[in-house]
Parts: structure tokens; sequence; C-alpha cells
């Protein structure tokens, strides 16, 4: 689903990737792991074309990552940044404007289902109505995973959802990850060694 | 009786410019550093306006419809030279953006107000095309710049949200309206802050000069709100043109800012 080929990458001094290559098959759930500073992040962001490798390719669904698939492979992954963004507004006009986007104008996401997402990722009910910047990063993170499973992506980036979460709320998480079914393609960047139960993607 | 200004003299000129000495000294004094600047800038005024005072009196005086327009259209270039220049971005990529966003509005306004306005014979009358145009065109540079260079940094610096909404399936305009909105805003409040105060902290430029000419402080301050109405909407419309038109060359097919808008 997603493929990682021959990838070469220096950022400024740093050489991140020297013909590095890995595969993550649809329906599978990897977990990636390394130290910090070894380019985890950085490749959600060749996936999503925000990086562009010195050399190599990344292919997405089966198709490279070009300046005319990028739009479309975008609108196939769904992507939760370690940094979450969402605008100076309340949580309800953050949902509202990604639904206004002409590309989902299509989809069917409700406030209802909104609402009903954040209870089940163990966020208190007034979340909805909260300005953004009263959230946790943690809470935004996952405000920003609700809006992905809304999207109903094939391809679930997540760049450690749960390194700020308790237990509970990391068991929240976790079970809507599982529920979301076996064709999707799941990728989570994870500290330690939670999750064992999905296939390692270790960074060095 | 003349109520007009008494006339100025090469003295006098020598007897105002003398007074730069305060802004030198205070520079030398608090070792600003600005001695060179404060020189150069005085000197380039001197000469500009000189040159200003020279033309315009030629362009007054043939007054060709043809002949003052072509000076617009230079006026505009200036501009929005000067506007890619303060703004730190490569020139050579945004000066076409930048020149278009400024001229379209400029031109239509300054035609509405001669014509609509003025109800002028000849609408492109030098007096009112070339000293109209230039006080629509200073204030949409001075927009521009504040705008420009907001909207280029943001989407560069605080690239995390524009990002996101385009992984949330924008496209790169639905992506970029906040950073739209915020850098349009930025550069609309000093002119709203202005209007404002007008009257009460600051008498503008043009009204003071119309008075000192001998104009009644009433004709003068209706002249005042045409002009101030006038550049508002050219500051406005300009802004949020150079913005569209200048994200337009100023990113790459995958959305991202290009590198080389910065290299000035």
């Amino acid at each position: 689903m997603i493929e990682w080929r021959d990838i070469s990458l220096q950022l400024g001094e740093t050489r991140l990737f020297a013909g590095w290559s890995a595969r993550v098959s649809k329906g599978e759930r990897v977990r990636i792991r390394g130290r910090s500073g070894a380019g985890k992040s950085t490749l959600f962001q060749m996936a999503l074309g925000f990086v562009e490798p010195d050399a190599g390719t990344v292919r997405v669904a089966g198709r490279p990552l070009t300046d005319d698939t990028v739009g479309e492979i975008r609108r196939q992954i769904a992507w939760v940044p370690q940094t979450v963004e969402l605008g100076d507004g309340t949580v309800r006009q953050a949902f509202h404007d990604v639904v206004a986007f002409r590309a989902n104008q299509a989809l069917d996401a409700s406030e209802a289902q909104m609402r009903a997402l954040l209870e089940r990722l163990a966020l208190p009910s007034k979340t909805f109505e909260q300005p953004v910047s009263q959230l946790s990063g943690g809470e935004r993170q996952r405000v920003a995973f609700a809006i992905a499973v809304l999207l109903r992506r094939e391809i679930y980036l997540l760049d450690e959802p749960v390194a700020a979460l308790d237990p509970h709320a990391t068991a929240a998480v976790r079970r809507v990850l599982d529920d979301l079914g076996p064709e999707t393609t799941v990728a989570v960047i994870l500290h330690g060694d939670d999750w064992d139960d999905y296939r390692e993607i270790a960074l060095t | 009786m003349n109520a007009s200004a008494p006339e100025l003299g090469w003295l006098s000129l020598l007897a105002a410019i003398a007074l730069i000495a305060v802004p030198l000294g205070a520079s030398s004094r608090l070792r600003l550093g600005l001695g060179r600047s404060i020189a150069v800038a005085t000197a380039r005024m001197v000469v500009q306006l000189a040159l200003a005072g020279l033309y315009l009196r030629y362009l007054f005086a043939w007054n060709l419809p043809w002949l003052n327009l072509g000076w617009l259209l230079l006026m505009i270039t200036a501009a929005a030279l000067s506007a890619c220049r303060n703004s730190e971005l490569a020139w050579r990529t945004m000066l076409g953006p930048t020149f278009v966003a400024t001229a379209v509005p400029a031109l239509l306004v300054v035609t509405y107000v001669n014509a609509v306005v003025l109800r002028l014979d000849q609408v492109f009358e030098a007096r009112y095309l070339v000293v109209i145009g230039g006080m629509l065109l200073g204030n949409t540079m001075s927009g521009n710049i504040i705008a420009l260079t907001h909207f280029f940094h943001s989407a560069k610096a605080d690239a995390g949200g524009y990002h996101f909404r385009l992984a949330c399936g924008a496209t790169r305009t639905e992506a970029l309206r906040p950073l739209y909105r915020e850098a349009t805003r930025r550069a609309m409040r000093p002119f709203l802050a202005t209007m404002m105060t007008l009257g009460i902290v600051s008498l503008p430029g043009m009204m003071t000069g119309q008075m000192l000419a001998g104009a009644s402080p009433v004709d003068a301050i209706k002249y005042q709100m045409v002009i101030m109405f006038a550049i508002f909407t050219v500051l406005t419309t300009g802004v949020v043109l150079s913005l569209r038109l200048g994200s337009a060359v100023g990113f790459d097919r995958r959305g991202r800012v290009r590198g080389s808008i910065f290299e000035a």
C-alpha cells in the first residue's frame, strides 16, 4: 500500500536515509520505531509529498508519487501529525472547515458522528464546543484523528498519537483503530514497546 | 486678500532641510547607526521630489491622455517592484503578479473616481490621474509589503496547519484560506486605524497641502474623503489579488512554497 524504495535524503547536514527501503502492505498494521531525529515523521511527509527524497521513489496504492498523483494520493491518506494545528476557532469550526472542502462534500460526516467519535476517543463531551487553543496536544491529536476517521481514508499515518495520553485514552485510540476494518492500512510512530502486535519497522 | 501660504524660496527650503540635523544628531548620539541611511534618504527624497516637480510640470502642461496613462503604468511598476523588494521576495517571479494585482484595481478605481465622482470631462487628465493614482499606489504598496511578507513567511515557517488541511483533501486555495485571511487583515489594519483617527490624530498630507495652498477646509475635506474611500478599495483588492496571484507562482504543484521565492 505504501512503499519507500531506495530512498536517499539529506536534510541540511543530516543524512537521514541512504538507499533505504520499506513497505507496508494493504490491511497491515505497522509501528515505526527509531531514535528521535531518525526520520520517522519524514517517512510520512514523503508519503504525503511534503518532502521529496533526493533519490528513490515513494509509491502509494501502487502508483508512484508525482506532481500529478500527489493530490489523489493525499486523499487516500489520513494523517495525524505530532503537532496538530486546527486553526483558531472551536473544534466544531475545525470540523466544519474540513468537511466543507470541495473534495469532502460527497462524504456524509455529521456533527453527531463527530461528537460520537470524540466520545469514543475518551474526550469530554464539551470538547466539541471548545476553542482548539484550550486543548492539550494529546487532545488536539485525537480531534485530528476523529476528523481523519470521518474522512474514511484507506491509509492511516499517525505520528506518536498516544505519546501524551494516559492508559485509558491510549486504549480508546487503539480501540478505534482496531475497529477501522481489515482493509485499512495503519502505520503508527511509537516510542517504547507499546503495541507489539504491530509489525515493526525500525529506523536507525 | 491672498489666503495661500507664502511662496517658498530656496533659502526657506534650506532652513527646512536644516531640521534633519536633529535626527542626524540623535542617530549619532544614540549610536543608532542610521546616519548613512538618513543622509541617503534625505538626498533621495530631495532629488526625487525635485524630479517629480519637473515632470509633473510637463505632464500637466502637455496633458496627453496616453502619456498620463503611460506615466501611471510606470508608477505602478515601481510600486510593484518596491513591494517585492521590501517583502524580500524574488522580484523576477513576483513582479508580474504584483504588477497585475496593483494595476487592475488602481486603474479601475482612479477611472471611477475621475469619471463618476469628480465627473471630469477628460478622465485621464494629468492633474487627477497621476496625483490620485500616486496616492492609491503608495498605500497599496505598503499593504502589499505587509501582506506578502506575512503570507509567505508563515506559509514556510508555520506549514503545519496548511499541510494538515492539504492532507484533509483541501485544494491549495482552500488550504491557504486562513493564511490569506490573516495576511489581508494585517495589511488592512494600519489603514483602518488611520481612518479611525483621521481628523483627530492626523490631518493627512493631501488635505494639509490643499489648505496651505489656499483651498477652503470644507473642500479639502471632501476631497480627502473621496481619496480615503478610493485608497481603501484599491488597498483591499490589491492585497487580495497579490496574495492570490502571488501564490499561483509561489507554490509548486505539490503545494509546497517554492524556496526560490525567497531568493531576493
